[in-house]
């Protein structure tokens, strides 16, 4: 058994954050039938055009809005005539009168069928167009799904994304601009922390290359390619302080763990020479630290010994191929880092101090400390022992915020720069 | 490169790795003077001597356990059980022995033996000769698990598993044996423990191996001729260890994908994959990861209902256009 | 390990093999004590108390390079083949210092440095390894030979019967040792079979034969002596020993199912007792310097509770550890995946 009923329609809400919309166009008549999916009317917001599908079979009554006019989310825009539940709508009667006040009696007989009428905000969509969703802030509730079972798939979001985009792009896009900017402010340069190398910083100097940022990212003494040994913190800042004073303008040095202390006290010898400086989980700022780890690195011998230590580091970390894991595994088994181990750590306590350099540092240059909420070898709470000055973050990264998250390590950088 | 078939690509392996190394011994029922039930050690007795290639009596537990104290004792075993169904006379031996040595004896010792075997449907050998049982060996930890679905491969991988420093169980497919193809055994194989993407595509991923390899291939050939389907076909040459890496982003790019095995469904290698892929590419499915999985049945000795108690190509080629629909 | 507490391939006469039975009464019941302080790493403790003469006896003609399997109830066999009595103690309590780092315990003590292919808690498990071992042997041209030892309860199990007829049949370089304590757990020999008279089996399948009585030690070591030397030669072997087993099963175990008389009895057939009184008897040795003997076990015993009990625990990062070989990948932690899969980023 099916009723046709009037009902109003309500003004979508096409985003989380939208409020009210512009009518653009409406796409069918006053008078015509429209079959389930057709395109009823395009709306604006600020941030899209898009067509707005029929939820059901039906034929359109009246238009209580007209082009241009804005409307209000929730605020009625047409009266339909429909023999289907659509969704958020079947709570508005077109008129008060009794008679038509008990829609739930004229439902078609497909209110017992789950399927073919989702719970609101338990939309049927699968894993990858939640995520695509997610990702591109598309409110899934709005989304018609065309997959199995009116199933939201990748390609329905997709279109919602490249609708939203549609309007958002504007002629000249600053891009070049934001480029030429970045190119004046000097170049970055990454340290490495302990055990690590230069080339752990690709995947975040790839990022800001493309906007035309200009990066170096060399190894340490007693890291990698670098042919001098470093069996003291000083050997490691002498090196930085010597590349930083042949600079001929001044840069932003992004110092991570081990390489955050070498960065900042080196930073703080050499002032003139840092436009900013960014730490990223960085040792040297309160009392404990994955001791086991730091040793660990330094005297592992076998891949898979290694592989167990790189787990600690974060998501990313784990999943690095095996034939990477195998050079460095190599690598740390000659041993060139075990007497700098001692220097840094005894058991968990730290033995070098970055705190100090910092206060006095960050009066001339800017400073900030980025902290992940999940690191397990360099607490988040070491955080609250920044100096005043010291802008900080957490992310929701491991130890290794620039391979779990490099699009945020990137906007953090740029934002800084 | 010579033209050569599954099996002679086994003995080659074998030969070549008793060649190469005094302590390589073969050692089975039939393995000697019969030259194997399938034929792949035959001759071997007469060019190593029955020091080397040793006939046992049917004795499959104490077969499989000699060889674990060959292997501690310094030999190479290749043990061979007739067929995988009598897997469970041995399992003591492989299961709380040879894969628990290592880890209970502190790392002292490592157990380096093979044992080969093989399994599968396809001879109307009936329901005690025709099981796939690798989940039995996959749900073990210490043991290694190798099935070679091609030719290059059988010489490879049982080269390879041959260098391995833990146990490896060897299951080839007993309707592979007359597979004929080309074989260089001087070329640099795939890594052991690396997957092979035997076809690029798009739409739907299919991760087998083993003879199930071959009917995921034709099914790809015939979705693409008749649908414009592009399935991608991955064959997973170890099941220990699993190269998730290989398989990770061919389902990220198609958010689709389907486990072929000839093993039964329930609890089999085809669900451990499910869900594996389920759960590493969860935000990149389109789908449900589909198991394409033999009946959970025994096997019949009628050819009819043997062939359709697990995937055939037909099959395969259906569910990926159900999934695509 | 020290030489005084090796016995490397003689029988050095009644004196050195009481002291070596003696060493292992008192590491058993140290063994027990250490279950009742609660520093035992579980409860499968099984005590070898009253088979002294077994693992004596036979270990006395074991040489360098020779190997063995043992069952669970192999402490004494492994202490008269020269062990660490520290180090095992400190397997026992599941310590980083035991012989297998902690991971193995009573039931899966090994040690390839003096042969010990491994203990077993699997009835029979142990059996098969020595023809492996034979055959590398007998291919290498070694003369070295490869012993199982179990016990009577193994004879019901049918890999004991496989690897005899194939040790016979190649003529291996192996012998099959039953230390037959009267019990399979909690079932008597005669309850589990119609022909208790073990040898008997093993002669069927071609093999040299003997039963002795594990009472007196220099019977098992001069038996011991002619089969081994006949193994190394392809003659495989068998030697049942008859001793009695004076406590339960397993230390927690008080055998209820056996009669107080016949446990009596039974305890009176002491073979370190009757090794003393022999040794005193004859002149041999005074009883004030079997006094002392005693009390110098006891105190090398009383250290390796001291060292098992102080031991460091075992790291936790060693749990995935050895599952495969050290090149190897380690398992991924349930945790790690978890943790991963679960990630937003």
């Amino acid at each position: 058994m099916t009723t046709v009923t009037q009902v109003k329609l309500p003004m979508p809400r096409l985003g989380e954050t939208m409020e009210q919309g512009t009518i653009s166009t409406w796409l069918v008549k006053t008078g015509e039938t429209f079959a389930r999916g057709d395109p009823l009317l395009e709306l604006e917001t600020d941030k899209t055009l898009v067509e707005y599908p029929a939820l059901g079979a039906g034929k359109l009554i009246e238009m209580l809005v007209g082009p241009g006019d804005v409307v209000d989310v929730g605020a009625p825009i047409a009266i339909i005539e429909t023999a289907e539940a659509w969704d958020g709508i079947a709570d508005s009667p077109a008129s008060e009168e009794p008679a038509e006040k008990a829609p739930a009696a004229s439902l078609p007989d497909t209110s017992s069928d789950a399927d073919a009428r989702p719970e609101a905000g338990q939309r049927r969509a699968t894993p990858l167009a939640r995520r695509l969703a997610r990702e591109g802030g598309v409110d899934l509730s709005v989304l018609q799904g065309t997959g199995r079972r009116g199933r939201i798939e990748a390609r329905d979001v997709r279109s919602a994304i490249e609708a939203s985009t549609h309007t958002d792009t504007q002629p000249g896009t600053p891009v070049a601009a934001h480029a030429n900017a970045a190119a004046d402010s000097g170049p970055v340069l990454f340290i490495h922390g302990f055990a690590g190398l230069g080339s752990n910083w690709e995947k975040l100097r790839a990022r800001l290359q493309k906007v035309g940022l200009k990066t170096e990212a060399p190894d340490m003494p007693g890291h990698g390619r670098n042919a001098a040994e470093a069996n003291s913190v000083e050997e490691c800042v002498a090196w930085l302080g010597d590349w930083l004073s042949a600079q001929d303008r001044p840069v932003h040095l992004v110092g991570h763990s081990f390489g955050a202390h070498v960065a900042a006290l080196a930073a703080n010898r050499t002032r003139s020479k840092v436009s900013r400086l960014t730490l990223v989980a960085p040792a040297g700022c309160g009392h404990d630290i994955n001791g086991g780890f730091v040793h660990g690195m330094a005297h592992t011998r076998t891949a898979g010994e290694l592989l167990h230590l790189l787990r600690l580091l974060g998501p990313e970390a784990s999943r690095l191929p095996a034939d990477a894991v195998g050079t460095m595994a190599t690598e740390l088994a000659k041993g060139r880092l075990q007497t700098l181990a001692g220097v840094i750590a005894r058991g968990d306590t730290q033995l070098i101090d970055t705190i100090a350099a910092l206060g006095a540092l960050s009066e001339d240059v800017p400073v900030r400390a980025i902290f992940g909420s999940a690191d397990s070898i360099i607490a988040k709470e070491h955080m609250f022992n920044m100096p005043p000055r010291v802008a900080s973050h957490i992310v929701p990264t491991g130890h290794m915020p620039h391979w779990d998250d490099p699009a945020l390590l990137e906007s953090l950088i740029r934002g800084s720069n | 490169m010579i033209e050569t078939t599954y099996r002679g690509a086994l003995r080659q392996a074998l030969t070549d790795a008793m060649q190469e190394n005094e302590a390589v011994v073969i050692m089975g029922e039939e393995v000697g003077r019969y030259g194997g039930a399938y034929g792949v050690t035959k001759g071997l007795i007469d060019e190593f001597g029955e020091d080397r290639v040793i006939d046992t009596p049917i004795s499959e537990a104490a077969i499989v356990g000699a060889a674990v104290g060959a292997a501690m004792a310094g030999l190479r075993p290749v043990a061979e059980l007739m067929y995988v169904d009598f897997i469970g006379m041995t399992m003591d031996q492989l299961a709380n022995q040879a894969a628990k040595i290592r880890y209970m004896f502190g790392g002292q010792i490592g157990v380096p033996m093979i044992l080969r075997t093989q399994g599968g449907t396809g001879r109307s050998a009936g329901a005690q000769h025709s099981q796939s049982l690798e989940a039995y060996v996959m749900h073990t930890p210490g043991l290694r698990l190798a099935m070679p679905a091609t030719v290059e491969d059988a010489y490879h991988l049982l080269r390879q598993a041959m260098k391995q420093p833990d146990p490896v169980v060897f299951i080839e497919h007993k309707g592979l044996y007359t597979m004929k193809g080309e074989l260089d055994t001087s070329a640099e194989p795939a890594a052991w423990g690396k997957a092979r993407v035997m076809r690029e595509g798009s739409d739907v991923v299919i991760v087998s191996y083993s003879r199930q390899l071959h009917h995921a291939l034709a099914a790809a050939d015939t979705l693409e001729k008749e649908n414009g389907i592009q399935a991608a076909v991955v064959d997973l040459r170890t099941l220990n260890p699993i190269d998730f890496a290989t398989i990770r982003p061919l389902v990220e790019q198609a958010g689709r994908a389907m486990v072929v095995s000839e093993g039964v469904m329930t609890a089999g290698v085809a669900a451990e994959l499910a869900a594996r892929i389920t759960e590493e590419c969860f935000d990149y499915l389109e789908d449900p990861v589909v198991r394409v999985a033999g009946e959970d049945i025994p096997i019949s000795v009628s050819p009819l209902l043997e062939k359709h108690s697990v995937p055939t190509p037909e099959f395969i080629t259906e569910v990926a256009r159900m999934m695509l629909k | 390990m020290t030489e005084k507490n090796s016995m490397p391939g003689s029988n050095s006469g009644l004196p050195d093999l009481y002291r070596h039975m003696r060493r292992v009464r008192t590491f058993e019941e140290r063994v027990g004590e250490l279950f009742v302080r609660g520093k035992s790493a579980g409860s499968m403790l099984h005590l070898s108390v009253g088979e002294e003469s077994a693992a004596v006896g036979v270990c006395s003609h074991m040489h360098d390079g020779d190997t063995f399997t043992t069952h669970h109830r192999g402490h004494g066999i492994f202490l008269a083949r020269g062990a660490d009595p520290a180090r095992m103690m400190a397997e026992i309590a599941g310590k980083e210092t035991g012989y297998c780092h902690g991971k193995g315990g009573s039931m899966h003590i090994a040690d390839m440095g003096l042969g010990h292919l491994g203990a077993n808690a699997i009835v029979g498990g142990g059996i098969p390894a020595v023809v492996g071992a034979g055959l590398a042997a007998r291919n290498g041209k070694k003369d070295v030979v490869s012993l199982a030892f179990f016990g009577d309860g193994a004879t019901g199990q049918g890999i004991l019967y496989e690897s005899m007829n194939m040790a016979a049949l190649w003529r291996l370089p192996v012998m099959f040792v039953c230390i037959n304590n009267q019990y399979g757990m909690g079932t008597r020999i005669d309850q589990a079979t119609a022909n208790p008279r073990l040898h008997e089996r093993a002669e069927a399948f071609g093999l040299v034969a003997r039963t002795v009585d594990g009472l007196e030690v220099e019977e098992v070591a001069d038996a011991a002596a002619e089969l081994i030397a006949g193994a190394r030669a392809g003659k495989p072997a068998f030697l049942a020993i008859e001793c009695y087993r004076f406590y339960g099963h397993a230390r927690k175990d008080k055998s209820p199912y056996r009669a107080e008389a016949e446990e009596a009895e039974g305890r009176n057939k002491d073979p370190v007792l009757r090794a003393r009184t022999k040794l005193i008897e004859s002149g041999i040795m005074a009883e004030t310097d079997l006094d002392a003997m005693d009390a110098e076990i006891a105190q090398e015993m009383d250290a390796t509770i001291d060292f098992a009990v102080s031991g460091n625990e075992p790291q936790m990062s060693s749990m995935f550890r050895d599952v495969y070989a050290p090149e190897e990948a380690e398992p991924e932690p349930v945790r790690t995946r978890i943790e991963r899969i679960l990630a937003r980023q």
